[in-house]
């Protein structure tokens, strides 16, 4: 039986949910650190976390990490209370979605971290933009894709190479995927 | 100890699809400089547009306040701005063909863009 089918549920579940929410908020704060070219442009170090989530809790807790980043990253970043917000929720929510439904549907055989981390960048930069063009910047917005894109790819890579060698290497991580 | 990440096949898919995206967009909006740059300012409901080779001191209002956009020498930077984080005021200057300056909570956009303009006709207007 493969890990994903056994995650972990109760109590140990609950634990893991608020380790990786601590991550979520502990790496939103190191990314608000660094200089970004636009307020909604990130590396994504807060999607480790999440990715690292799809194979160790079931959805309905996966949607509670996603709103303990989203949320946490407003706070943090002050964004909450402006329509920013509005680009970081829909980006994450796109992200997220593909990113578990990949990893559920196709496992862990056929997709590993890197391809669902690059699909989850394309996922969350289009919709960003997309919401940038559609409410504020019009068709000027085509520049920005490129770029974006490109930095989403890269940033995706680098992510989902390192959630393969962390949980390659991790027992805490294949514990919590169950027996 | 186990080896490196190995890329499993649909990594190869994911990692294909978002470079031949990326690589499109890149060659479909950048690919037609055109024989002269011009610049556009989109603000919160104004848009300037002006060669690139005009000197100019925009300021561009928003929802924070006014945005200050200076272009001199075929450069264009953001002076100043009333947004929290500045870090429009940090990108520094553009002056190429596709390159862009945002400033996401005053909503302004600034990009150069490559014009079919040949015959020495010049957009010199503001477009509101």
């Amino acid at each position: 039986m493969e890990k994903l089918l056994t995650p972990r549920s109760g109590r140990a579940e609950q634990q893991t949910l608020a380790l990786l929410g601590g991550f979520c908020l502990f790496l939103s704060t190191c990314e608000y650190l660094i200089p970004k070219p636009l307020p909604f442009m990130r590396i994504g170090l807060a999607n480790v976390p999440l990715m690292l989530a799809i194979d160790m809790v079931r959805f309905k807790s996966f949607a509670v990490l996603v709103m303990i980043k989203v949320f946490g990253q407003g706070i943090i970043s002050g964004t909450l209370f402006s329509y920013v917000f509005l680009f970081s929720l829909a980006g994450t929510c796109s992200s997220a979605g593909a990113m578990y439904l990949l990893r559920r549907f196709l496992g862990p055989k056929r997709i590993g971290f890197i391809g669902v981390s690059v699909i989850g960048a394309l996922c969350s930069n289009g919709s960003q933009v997309a919401l940038a063009g559609v409410y504020i910047f019009g068709a000027a917005v085509q520049f920005l894709i490129p770029l974006f894109l490109a930095a989403g790819m890269v940033s995706g890579m680098t992510l989902g190479i390192f959630c393969e060698a962390f949980t390659a290497r991790s027992r805490w991580y294949q514990a919590g995927c169950g027996p | 100890m186990k080896g490196p990440a190995t890329l499993k096949p649909f990594d190869l898919g994911a990692v294909g699809l978002a470079l031949g995206i990326t690589i499109w967009s890149a060659v479909v909006i950048y690919a037609d400089p055109g024989s002269q740059n011009r610049i556009v300012i989109k603000g919160e409901g104004a848009t300037w547009v002006f060669p690139q080779d005009r000197a100019e001191m925009v300021s561009v209002p928003g929802p924070l306040g006014d945005t200050m956009v200076e272009v001199r020498d075929r450069r264009v930077r953001v002076l100043a701005s009333p947004c929290g984080n500045q870090t429009c005021v940090a990108a520094g200057t553009i002056q190429s063909h596709g390159q862009w300056l945002a400033c996401l909570p005053n909503k302004v956009l600034i990009s150069i863009e490559g014009t079919s303009v040949s015959n020495g006709e010049a957009i010199d207007a503001a477009v509101w």
